[in-house]
């Protein structure tokens, strides 16, 4: 990560308080775009992702003072923004009464509504296929996939071993692979 | 795309589309130049909200008097071993055995509890039962002697019913007489045939 070596001073400045607030700033301007995008994949539409986001970087606000840095700074939000996101569907599953069944359903009509959707187009088909894997089992997925990020990081972003994950990402690229020449 | 995940793509799935990479999602135009604004304007909003309401909570709510052993949370170990792992492992089989206990136990003051109302009825009749019982002890010789009363009586009575004859009526000749004498012929006569009776000479009046 490019600013790797100034998240240290960036957390320093925050929990000193001299420049908390434009040390923060900072730090979301910094890790917005790859958190929205994390969260935007789960949830899919662009409301939802705008109050997860909010969530995560309040959260973020609240304990940054907390923060041992025994992880790095967007390891760290990327973990706020994994919970927030699996705890954002699982608030929409019991407000609309979905059960597990249509969660695929509901989220597919989403991506549906979505301004460019086009079916027939791979860069779609792909997003329906995703879609269609567990929750968890998505979130894996995404994080190689997008985020390009090592299994080991993983690890310690999910607690899960890296067998695991490996195994996880396996399972989730057959399903994608075999949905996509299928539809 | 990474190299390394592009390659492990391809191994683990060749059919899969390489060049669908990007996610196709729009943003609002000027989303993320404006988003930690917007963000820290609610955050402001929520430290407002909380020292309007209450500004000496909202400045304790970080604050507390308890105190920590110095290096208390490095030197934290959570009490797992193996042992813990596997009572873990088997909780659901415990709660299973702990439910038919339960039942087997709650079968026995069931089944106890009727034992002891058998038990206790049973008891009950033992008691009525002596209760009636006569408390004052007859002795064998005055039994006997009252069973040979009571026989000898009977037989006198006995006795006496074969001699009148009859049981209901204690009536002698004389006064059979005397009742014919009274009752016309002519009733008698009907009273004969109608009965089938023949005539006979004892009762011939």
């Amino acid at each position: 990560m490019m600013h790797a070596l100034d998240d240290t001073e960036l957390v320093r400045l925050f929990k000193s308080g001299e420049q908390r607030e434009a040390a923060f700033t900072t730090i979301v301007k910094w890790y917005q775009e790859k958190v929205y995008w994390q969260i935007r994949r789960m949830v899919v539409s662009h409301d939802d992702a705008d109050d997860v986001m909010q969530n995560v970087f309040i959260k973020a606000w609240n304990g940054l003072d907390g923060f041992r840095e025994d992880a790095k700074l967007y390891t760290w939000l990327f973990k706020i923004a994994s919970n927030e996101s699996l705890t954002f569907l699982d608030q929409q599953k019991r407000r609309a009464s979905i059960s597990l069944d249509n969660v695929h359903d509901h989220l597919e009509e989403k991506l549906r509504a979505e301004k460019d959707f086009d079916e027939n187009k791979t860069i779609w088909k792909l997003q329906m296929a995703i879609l269609q894997l567990p929750e968890k089992q998505r979130q894996v997925f995404q994080l190689r996939y997008y985020e390009e990020m090592p299994y080991e990081e993983m690890s310690q972003l999910l607690d899960t071993s890296v067998g695991a994950l490996k195994a996880s990402y396996h399972h989730a690229v057959k399903k994608i692979e075999e949905y996509v020449l299928n539809h | 795309m990474n190299s390394n995940i592009d390659t492990e793509l391809r191994e683990l799935a060749p059919g899969f589309p390489l060049d669908a990479t990007d996610a196709p999602f729009r943003t609002p135009e000027g989303y993320f130049a404006q988003f930690s604004e917007r963000l820290m304007q609610k955050i402001h909003s929520q430290v407002i909200d909380n020292e309007s309401l209450s500004p000496i909570l909202a400045e304790l709510r970080d604050k507390h008097p308890f105190e920590v052993p110095e290096g208390y949370f490095n030197q934290f170990r959570p009490p797992i071993n193996r042992g813990n792992l596997v009572s873990m492992a088997s909780t659901g089989r415990l709660k299973t055995m702990l439910k038919y206990a339960a039942a087997a136990c709650l079968m026995g003051i069931i089944i106890t509890f009727v034992f002891q109302n058998l038990k206790q009825a049973d008891q009950q009749e033992v008691a009525i039962a002596e209760a009636m019982e006569p408390s004052v002890s007859i002795s064998e010789g005055a039994f006997t002697e009252y069973l040979e009363e009571w026989n000898l009586t009977a037989d006198k009575e006995d006795t006496d019913i074969e001699k009148t004859g009859n049981w209901l009526v204690d009536i002698n000749e004389l006064t059979i007489n005397q009742l014919l004498s009274e009752m016309p012929e002519k009733e008698i006569k009907y009273y004969m045939t109608y009965a089938g009776i023949e005539e006979q000479p004892a009762l011939n009046l």
